[in-house]
């Protein structure tokens, strides 16, 4: 790890100027990220800016039916928050798939979201490859396993998070204060940006802007399902994984729905042709089969990743089933 | 001495104070913001009772509680642990050299032979001791879930799995 | 009186004969009916306390005053030749002591074919040069400003591809040349063509299996002091005395110069059997700058540079009659040990040995790829052609329409056949019985055989299958192996003996046999291993030998302080010797209890002069061979929509010989069991198809099993202590648990789906591609 200065800014607007006045400089949260690239030398900031002794920028609250959650809140209090478990059980679904005990103590909410591919190229500090302003994209001519099946090209990430899908699926926005001290939200789904748009960057924020909480609508009573494949059975990214979320009427038609993928794409992927494929039918066996197969519609896999299709479908398959109860 | 700091000081990237509790006891250490937590208690306060193994957040044989909290030390740095509460796993033992007294969990790792080479086993302990302050009873699924974040290469995870119960056990007095 | 006879030695599947010192052994083993106390007891490790507190100070703990910190520079290419290297900016950094390259670090050779620092790297992560510095933060400060400018040549990392005759050469000068590491070791036996016709069914499959590191916790590394000119290291080892003579060799030192040490060290699993590059790299830095150095490597040199197991492809043939009897085994491997060094493991050691037939022809092959040098891991070889072997004979059962244990059973091998012997004892089918009664075979439902319909439905989505693998393994240990017992006035002892404790529970075992023989507690007895200064020589502890070689050595060595004491208690209450025994620390008159004496009083008695015994391992039987046996059975459940393969059970029933302790032997068997699930499920080095590269050499990306990941282990342990091995009748248990389980794992999923893969690691990828070939 290069040297760099730290500090640790009392308030949001005290970050937000360190973060002005330092180009190279960067915000730490839970630091496992950032700390994991600096240690491989992907990135050598001047400036650590650590959120710790910011007030207020942690906790859950509900208002007016809808969740805050403060962009600091570790991620183990997603896992069994009460409100989080009856607002937004999808979340807190996801929170218990994030990686270990230790790193959901660590790790926050923001953090997750935010953090960065862990395509092997790019962690690589040997590889100077086109995320990180080289030329080429090294998996087209790796070994590309666990890259994009779904909205790749020129880069070939996926993205690694369990919670920005869920929280993509829930329809969230990132409330953000910029270096002038405005704030603005951000709903998810424009949060991300694709490698088509910029191959360097996986979401819209600029230097210097800092999200500070999360909102979402409240989905208590809605059917839902976090459902995640992966090599290992725990501590693993996802191969793929599935955040469903169904409004039934008492016809048993479905009135809304929402598809989202992790671990295929270089975003958060809304399956949102899927998710529509229910709407107004019964989550019977033809309508899964018809919003499996339309999930990874449009899919180009590389050379070695055509099974993370197949099995995206399956996982897709089985999220359904267990909306509807299976 | 360390001058009170203003909150929006920049520090570093040289060697700057940092204080924190160690063990119940105060310590000032001297270190570079990139220094982690791990390579602090390792080779400033020469406590190598904390293994570094992956120095990646991958392995859990850095566990350390901070501020009562299981984390990795390795993805912590030291700077951030100012004025915060560190336990290793020195913090565990009795403190006569003779005849150290064995906290309920290692007495029960030893007990069950919850370890083969050992070097995972600080970290395991640790992780065990969060675990049971957070659920003083797990079942065997909670048990393989709260230790998740340590791997044992040697393949003790059986026997580990059977320490924790009975360190609970123990310690719920039903021993 | 000592004398030289000739003795055969097993080990890892090599058997050689040795001309061995042999001094008295007139010991008669321990009898299945002998009583025990301490023997064969579940009792914890003496140094538990030790490795529970965090106090067992490891190499990688070792802080000596004034030590530097050395950090190695590594080849990001698989194949370069080093144009120039620039020091100059490293050396200006404030703290940087000293740095070695191929330039100044003098002209020592290595592999044979290389050097400590080679101005050619073969592999990425080969070493290129050394910084120690201060401290470990600016040596890894120097290491990104050595500007090294690299003349990058073509590269091979495949097996296949470097056995073609266009591959890049690796070593262009080396015989047999094509990058062939040695002409092809072929084994026949029989008439291959009189087998062949004689087959009713045959079998014909290639199997793979990947590339699997160590993953020691510990990484390798030594620290080192020189005083005068004498050389101590500290090194993570699991052969001390190996290393104390690479070290003489490498630079020049006479034995008697060098000290060794392991006492405590974080797992080797075979990987740290030999000198590294990192003790002597230490040991020269140590003596230019007159400070002790410290190297260790960090986790991404542990993947690049510290030893795998090989990757291997198995092409097996087996043929047998309709009732399942083989009539011929044919199989030929190809593996590599990567960029330097011979390899020469035996991946085709289990097709000549574990079943009968008259008939049998294997070929090994290896070819040198641009890849990290293999080493010894665990059953090097038995692993990769066991997982060949037993998925061929399920494959064949099935053909047969046969039940695959009975196919074993009717195979069973009552002779060694490569050695043309017969065992000391053999007790298989036992543990098939006994393995297959706890796993609930007869309720098994097979897939693959076409009398059978489906896989058992434990719940929607999901199938379970069944599968087993036997294993064949030495463990019979062999001289060399010495020991030492003092007896202190205080009634303690002190038993030496340079062996290790990779974390297996050695120092513990062998208290228990000293203990045993010497009728005294546990507490009073203090062992020391792992120092090549205080401690006699011992074997290195690999390929299971540790307990049938040192085990009785110790043994010998405590009978032969027992005697003297006894013999000083004989005279002290006026009685024949032979009368006297010794229990609890009391010496008694068998034929007159009232007469007794204590070991404590003979020992404050005698004071100061000192009852020395010591104990040698005796030669191993010349008309038997001494070899392990066991079948594991495994229990899977397969998703069968998303190709999730989850080990529910593996049952683990081995014959071992007699149990020293059931509590440190059943840890041995549930991590063999669990690091070949790691194996079978997730474990796989890979490389970059277009550099070359290694790109996953860290834990996130190269996966080891977590706690959801293992199964539950049931270990039995079958048949009587084996006494023609050794005079403790226990043989070695290090290799073979990990041997079979592999292959039970995939004989399981094939049992569940219906599909036979034929690859490791069982990947969703390659459980999805089966499923739908199924459909």
């Amino acid at each position: 790890m290069k040297r760099f200065s730290f500090a640790a800014p009392g308030s949001a607007r005290e970050a937000v100027r360190l973060l002005a006045e330092n180009e190279d400089a960067r915000l730490m949260a839970g630091g496992v990220d950032l700390g994991h690239e600096m240690k491989r030398g992907i990135r050598s900031p001047s400036l650590v800016v650590h959120l710790s002794r910011v007030a207020r920028l942690d906790g859950i609250t509900l208002n007016d039916g809808r969740l805050e959650i403060g962009a600091l809140t570790k991620i183990q209090a997603l896992e069994s928050n009460e409100v989080v478990l009856e607002h937004a059980p999808l979340l807190a679904a996801a929170a218990r798939e994030v990686a270990t005990p230790q790193l959901r103590a660590m790790g926050t909410v923001a953090g997750n979201i935010l953090q960065r591919p862990q395509c092997w190229y790019y962690r690589d500090p040997d590889s100077f490859c086109l995320r990180k302003g080289g030329k080429h994209c090294h998996a087209v001519a790796g070994d590309n396993r666990y890259h994009a099946i779904l909205g790749g090209g020129p880069c070939h990430i996926v993205c690694p998070s369990d919670l920005a899908p869920a929280l993509l699926a829930l329809g969230a926005s990132a409330v953000v204060t910029a270096p002038d001290e405005t704030e603005r939200t951000v709903p998810l789904s424009e949060l991300f940006v694709g490698p088509g748009v910029d191959p360097h960057n996986e979401h819209v924020l600029a230097h210097g802007e800092v999200v500070t909480r999360l909102v979402l609508p409240s989905s208590a009573g809605l059917a839902n399902a976090f459902l995640k494949a992966r090599e290992r059975t725990a501590w693993d990214f996802a191969l793929s994984s599935v955040s469903a979320l169904c409004d039934t009427g008492p016809d048993g038609a479905v009135r809304s729905a929402r598809l989202v993928l992790g671990g295929v794409a270089p975003n958060p992927w809304d399956a949102a042709e899927a998710a529509e494929s229910l709407v107004g039918r019964p989550l019977d066996d033809d309508a899964i089969g018809a919003a499996a197969a339309a999930s990874v519609r449009g899919a180009r896999p590389l050379r070695d990743n055509a099974y993370k299709v197949e099995l995206t479908q399956r996982l897709v398959t089985k999220a359904l089933e267990r909306l509807r109860g299976d | 001495m360390i001058e009170s700091m203003k909150s929006d000081a920049i520090r570093g990237p040289g060697r700057v104070p940092v204080r924190l509790k160690v063990n119940d006891r105060e310590v000032e250490l001297s270190v570079e913001p990139r220094t982690t937590l791990l390579d602090a208690l390792r080779q400033e306060l020469n406590l190598t009772g904390t293994k570094r193994v992956c120095d990646s957040g991958a392995c859990g044989a850095c566990t350390v509680l901070l501020d009562g909290e299981a984390v990795y030390s390795c993805m912590t740095l030291a700077i951030t642990c100012e004025g915060r509460s560190v336990e290793t796993i020195e913090s565990l033992t009795g403190s006569s050299a003779d005849a150290p007294a064995l906290h309920p969990i290692q007495e029960a790792f030893i007990a069950e032979d919850g370890y083969q080479c050992g070097f995972c086993t600080p970290g395991q302990i640790m992780a065990a001791k969060s675990l049971l302050a957070r659920n003083a009873a797990p079942s065997h699924e909670e048990i393989r879930r709260g230790m998740s974040g340590n791997l044992c290469r040697c393949g003790a995870y059986q026997k580990i799995f059977a320490a924790v119960g009975r360190a609970a056990h123990e310690m719920s007095g039903e021993g | 009186m000592a004398k030289l006879v000739k003795t055969k030695v097993e080990f890892e599947g090599h058997i050689r004969e040795e001309e061995v010192v042999v001094e008295r052994d007139d010991l008669t083993a321990w009898s299945a009916a002998s009583p025990m106390t301490h023997v064969g007891e579940p009792r914890p490790r003496i140094d538990g306390p030790a490795r529970v507190t965090g106090a067992a100070e490891y190499t990688s703990d070792v802080r000596l005053p004034r030590m530097l910190w050395g950090v190695v520079k590594r080849s990001p290419h698989p194949h370069a030749r080093i144009r120039a290297i620039d020091t100059s900016p490293a050396r200006a950094l404030p703290g940087v002591v000293d740095i070695l390259t191929h330039e100044n670090c003098g002209d020592i050779s290595w592999y044979d074919e290389s050097r400590l620092l080679d101005s050619t790297v073969r592999y990425h992560g080969e070493e290129v040069a050394c910084i120690v510095a201060e401290d470990e933060q600016t040596a890894l400060d120097a290491l990104d400003l050595i500007a090294v400018e690299y003349e990058v040549l073509h590269h091979v990392v495949d097996i296949e591809a470097a056995a073609e005759p266009t591959a890049p050469q690796i070593h262009p000068g080396l015989k047999p040349g094509g990058n062939r590491t040695a002409e092809p070791s072929t084994y026949l036996r029989g008439n291959m063509e009189q087998g062949i016709s004689e087959a009713d069914v045959t079998v014909a499959a290639s199997y793979r299996t990947p590339c699997a590191l160590h993953s020691s916790f510990e990484t390798h590394g030594s620290v080192v002091s020189w005083e005068a000119d004498e050389l101590t290291v500290w090194d993570s080892t699991q052969n001390i005395f190996g290393v104390r003579s690479g070290v003489a060799s490498k630079l020049g030192l006479p034995l008697a110069k060098v000290r060794v040490i392991s006492r405590y060290m974080g797992g080797g699993f075979g990987s740290k059997n030999d000198v590294g590059k990192y003790t002597i790299l230490a040991a020269i830095a140590s003596r230019r700058t007159g400070r002790p150095v410290r190297i260790m490597l960090s986790r991404e040199e542990e993947f690049l540079s510290a030893g795998h197991r090989p990757p291997a492809i198995v092409n097996v043939e087996l043929g047998a009659k309709r009732d399942g009897r083989l009539t011929f085994i044919r199989a030929r491997s190809l593996s590599t040990p990567g960029a330097h060094g011979r390899g020469g493991f035996q991946v085709c050691g289990p097709f000549r040995e574990y079943y009968q037939c008259d008939n049998v022809e294997t070929v090994q092959d290896a070819v040198y790829t641009n890849t990290g040098p293999a080493c010894a891991f665990r059953a090097p070889g038995y692993v990769e052609g066991t997982f060949a072997l037993e998925s061929a004979m399920d494959e064949l059962a099935g053909k047969l329409g046969m039940d695959p244990l009975e196919l074993r059973i009717r195979n069973h091998a009552e002779r060694n056949q490569p050695r043309d012997m017969p065992y000391s004892q053999k007790h298989l089918l036992e543990a098939y019985e006994q393995g297959a009664t706890a796993i609930g075979w007869k309720g098994r439902r097979d897939t693959a055989s076409p009398t059978a319909t489906g896989g058992r439905h434990a719940a929607s989505g999901t199938v379970r299958g069944i599968g087993m693998a036997s294993q064949g393994w030495g463990g019979g240990g062999s001289p060399p192996s010495y020991a030492l017992v003092r007896l202190n006035p205080d009634g303690t002892f002190d038993v030496m003996t340079g062996t290790h404790d990779l974390g297996t529970g050695t120092k513990t075992v062998m208290t228990q046999v000293a203990a045993e023989e010497l009728g005294v507690g546990m507490d009073r007895i203090r062992i020391t291993i792992g120092d090549t200064l205080t401690c006699p020589y011992s074997l290195l502890s690999a390929g299971s030998l540790t307990v049938p070689s040192v085990g009785p050595t110790v043994r010998a060595a405590a009978h032969d302080a027992k005697r003297q004491i006894l013999d000083i208690a004989g005279s002290l209450l006026d009685v024949d010797p032979g009368r006297l025994s010794v229990a609890d620390g009391v010496i008694s008159d068998s034929g007159d209890s009232s007469r007794t004496v204590s070991v404590d009083e003979i020992a404050a008695k005698i004071g100061n002069y000192m009852v020395i015994g010591k104990g040698a391992r005796g030669p191993n039987p010349s008309d038997v061979s001494v070899n392990t046996f066991g079948a594991q059975f495994a229990e899977v459940e397969v998703d069968t929509s998303t190709g999730e393969v989850r080990v529910l059970r593996v049952v683990a029933a081995h014959e071992l010989g007699r149990v020293l302790n059931p509590l440190t032997l059943s840890s041995q068997i549930e991590g063999g069991v669990f690091q070949a699930a790691g194996l079978a499920l997730m474990e796989e080095r890979v490389l970059d198809p277009a550099t070359g590269r290694f790109v996953n050499p860290n834990f996130s990306e190269y996966r080891l099993p977590t706690t959801f990941d293992v199964p539950k282990v049931e270990s039995l342990f079958v048949g009587p202590p084996d006494e023609q091995s050794n005079n403790t009748g226990a043989k070695g248990a290090g290799e073979p648990p990990i041997i079979p389980t592999a292959a039970a794992i995939a004989n399981a999923v094939s049992s569940a789906i219906g599909v036979r893969i034929r690859e490791l690691p069982l990947t969703r990828e390659r459980v999805l591609a089966a499923l739908k070939e199924r459909r």
